[in-house]
């Protein structure tokens, strides 16, 4: 029976070893004493009861078509069941990286009609989503900024239809992206107004205390 | 479903020596907390989905439909049995649908492939998704209930990887040599989804790497019976 | 003693796929007797044709389709009906054809091509990867899933790995230059220039190095696509010259898939691709009069010295040109806008709501109307 146990123990180790490659480790539940996300780049209000996935490095891997490589960001990430389901992310990338997949850059006084244009087309540039819809395109006002409102759908190589909600602007240097990533299929409909919440909640970063 | 048959059969190897008693990888709060409330009486099985896959001795893998149709027929077959012999539910096929109603069902079949992933990996992580699973398709697939007169619907979806003679002979030597050549394995799960609130009642799998055939009635009545060994009580009169 | 090539070597005796003879189709009957192994392939692939029918990748385009397939039709008389050529919406340069004879060929690609000869060259050379079975030849050898991921991402619906050898990985060495062959008869018979064949390729490898493209395209790698441009030489040489090239009629058919290249490139920022096609003027008389505003547009992105008012200039051509196609009205105000020229911009922007009320964009128009009227008030 102790072998079975320490088999059994190991084995899960094994499984968990295997599956960080799949599955970040790093996951803390959404309460009421820390639902506040804040860092130097911004400060968003998280729903209480989801997952938030901070990583401790702040950086992204980037496929593109010239190979992969690396960009630096601040980030949360949140998700209520799994990241495949639905998941919500706030970043700020550097303006030079704010495209990343097109390797294009943010520069100031740069139109919000141009930024949603390159940032859909960054999107695009991730092969199962070259055929996305737009369903809306629009200017927006986050924290005071002018920016833009971003709402696209795309279908899964499984074929399963999926939307993006995405609210972009650009300032001081670098380049935020607030979005809600879930299946068209009930879930997307269910999470949008806890996503406008947050939008809502969202200000450009102080110090962090 | 490949990415998620791939895991379970991952995940199958390495804990299938750590169960005693079979426990389903899936099982809804409300089932453990009212089971009489939602056990369904009837159940819509949605026509089972059975790769198989012939492996060449290269290693190649090919999918043979006429031996997949042969293996989805069996599944539904054997499950159709054991509802008849065994469970305390009735089973009803799905009606031929057209349009929009069978966009509607790919749309959730294809929307569970990935719930039932999440519901495999994060309750693991997650200690309160573990004491209380309550992973849902939503309630898209309602308009079943109307037409079948099901309260859930069974969602099938298995492989078979069948070894070529030159594959089994390419094993016994790597085997001679001290090299693990795989020959071929076969996965099952099995979910049952609420109609009225897409609720994933219960869902599991089974892995075999033991020869078993799914395009042969006997061997798919064991795969069958190894998913179902999990089934809640409410579901089954009585285990083997 | 090294294992794995024992293994491998053992494997590939047992598979029996070493030198059995395969019978090539010759017609549309010769479909009804393939073998049980070829029945498989044909099965998967009519999976993916279902597949890329339900997805959002073909484009739609009956007349444009109805063309290419006239093109295969005249390559291969005897198997109409049996391979059948659809358009996928997609800016990459490429082709693949499947072992059902289902042909595909990306927007990019048709959009780069001079005239029919050169598409022709590219059909017959795919057709032939059907007819002689490729596919199935190459079945037993084909490489595991990394093969089957490139092609995944190229177009986002899974292949099983037999299928996977398609043109964009690469069928071996032998079986690419025997499509050429094959593929180069037929369009010799066909009456085409053979000359022609080799500017396809030429064309394409020019572009592909011009734009530092590392995406799976038509004809693989660089080394290969040398050797394919000498191959097609060789061949060349042994002919005639004479033959039609077929510009016109290519030209007026594919109009509207060359607009429409240079609006997903557009969409992607693939700035480079419609520069390169179009700042070539006697190129740019090819395309639509619309085309001088993606021009404009891919000026704009460049943003290199000079493109400014190179791209002012081509606002103004397409205006000129089309002069009822919104969108050139848009970029050229707001070209002024940002120049600060508030009267012009105002106009422009204007007439861009007035001939577009229902334009996407319109609710960033409105808005930097709105902005100039306000200004224009101070």
């Amino acid at each position: 029976m102790r072998n079975q146990i320490m088999r059994c123990a190991s084995l899960l180790a094994v499984v968990a070893v295997a599956m960080a490659g799949c599955v970040p480790v790093v996951w803390q539940r959404v309460e009421a004493n820390n639902r506040i996300e804040q860092n130097r780049a911004f400060t968003v209000e998280l729903p209480e009861g989801w997952m938030r996935y901070a990583p401790v490095n702040g950086s992204l891997n980037v496929s593109t078509n010239k190979g992969e490589h690396v960009v630096k960001v601040t980030r949360v990430m949140i998700t209520r069941d799994g990241p495949n389901l639905q998941r919500i992310n706030v970043m700020r990338l550097d303006s030079k990286d704010a495209f990343p997949r097109i390797e294009r850059g943010y520069s100031d006084g740069m139109l919000p009609s141009e930024a949603a244009e390159l940032y859909i087309a960054d999107i695009k540039a991730t092969s199962t989503l070259e055929n996305l819809t737009v369903l809306k395109n629009a200017p927006y006002s986050i924290a005071g900024k002018q920016g833009f409102e971003v709402h696209v759908k795309y279908k899964t190589e499984k074929g399963l239809a999926y939307e993006r909600l995405t609210y972009g602007f650009g300032d001081a240097g670098g380049f935020y992206l607030l979005s809600l990533d879930a299946p068209s299929v009930y879930f997307f409909p269910l999470h949008r107004e806890a996503f406008n919440r947050m939008v809502t909640s969202f200000r450009l970063g102080t110090t962090k205390a | 479903m490949r990415t998620i048959i791939f895991l379970l059969v991952v995940l199958g190897a390495l804990l299938a020596g750590c169960q005693t008693v079979p426990q389903p990888q899936g099982l809804h709060y409300t089932m453990r907390e009212s089971p009489e409330k939602v056990t369904p009486k009837t159940i819509v099985i949605l026509p089972p989905r059975v790769d198989v896959m012939e492996m060449s001795a290269g290693g190649v893998q090919e999918k043979v439909p006429e031996w997949s149709q042969q293996a989805s027929r069996n599944i539904n077959d054997a499950i159709g049995e054991y509802a008849r012999s065994r469970g305390t539910f009735r089973l009803v096929d799905l009606p031929k649908l057209t349009g929009s109603d069978l966009d509607r069902v790919d749309q959730h079949r294809a929307l569970y492939d990935e719930v039932a992933w999440a519901g495999l990996v994060f309750p693991h992580y997650w200690p309160h998704k573990r004491e209380r699973f309550d992973y849902t398709i939503g309630s898209g697939l309602k308009f079943l209930k109307q037409k079948t007169g099901a309260d859930a619907a069974l969602i099938v979806v298995g492989e078979d990887v069948v070894s070529t003679a030159g594959r089994k002979a390419v094993a016994v030597f790597g085997s001679i040599l001290g090299m693990h050549v795989e020959r071929g394995h076969s996965a099952l799960t099995i979910g049952l989804v609420n109609l009225e609130t897409g609720d994933v009642l219960w869902f599991d799998y089974r892995t075999s790497y033991a020869d078993l055939d799914m395009r042969d009635a006997n061997d798919a009545k064991k795969m069958v019976t190894n998913v179902f060994a999990a089934l809640p009580a409410t579901l089954a009169t009585r285990k083997q | 003693m090294k294992t794995a090539p024992l293994i491998l070597g053992l494997a590939l005796a047992l598979s029996g796929c070493a030198s059995a003879p395969v019978a090539p189709l010759s017609s549309t009957a010769d479909v009804g007797t393939i073998s049980p192994a070829e029945k498989r392939l044909w099965t998967e692939a009519m999976e993916f044709d279902d597949a890329m029918a339900r997805s959002d990748r073909l484009y739609d385009d009956p007349a444009a389709t109805q063309y290419v397939q006239s093109v295969m039709d005249r390559l291969y008389p005897e198997l109409r009906g049996t391979v059948r050529v659809r358009i996928v919406k997609s800016p990459h340069l490429n082709a693949f054809a499947l072992p059902n004879g289902s042909i595909y060929i990306h927007l990019g690609l048709l959009a780069r091509l001079e005239n029919e000869a050169q598409l022709a060259t590219v059909l017959g050379h795919e057709a032939a990867h059907f007819t002689h079975k490729h596919g199935l030849r190459q079945r037993e050898t084909v490489k595991s899933a990394s093969a089957f991921a490139t092609v995944t991402s190229v177009i986002g619906i899974p292949l099983i790995d037999v299928l996977a050898t398609s043109s964009i990985y690469g069928y071996s060495r032998d079986l690419e230059r025997e499509a050429d062959q094959i593929g180069f008869e037929r369009l010799v018979k066909a009456g085409y220039a053979p000359s022609e064949s080799v500017k396809s390729f030429e064309l394409l490898a020019a572009e592909s190095k011009a734009l530092d493209l590392k995406e799976p395209f038509f004809f693989s790698t660089h080394p290969r696509m040398q050797e394919r441009i000498e191959t097609y030489q060789e061949l060349v040489a042994k002919q005639p010259a004479t033959g039609r090239t077929g510009r016109i009629e290519f030209l007026a058919a594919t109009r509207g898939v060359r607009l429409a290249n240079l609006e997903t490139d557009l969409s992607m920022d693939r700035y480079k691709s419609i520069i390169l096609a179009l700042e070539d003027h006697s190129r740019l008389a090819e395309y639509p009069p619309e085309a001088s505003y993606y021009l404009g547009e891919a000026l704009r992105k460049r943003g290199a010295q000079g493109d400014e008012s190179q791209a002012e200039k081509a606002y103004r051509d397409a205006i000129g040109k089309a002069p009822s196609f919104a969108p050139s009205y848009r970029a050229l105000g707001m070209l002024y806008m940002k120049r600060r020229d508030g009267t012009r911009a105002q106009n422009l922007l204007g007439k861009y709501l007035q001939l577009a009320p229902n334009a996407p964009d319109r609710d960033y128009v409105l808005q930097y109307y709105a902005e100039l009227k306000r200004e224009g008030k101070r």
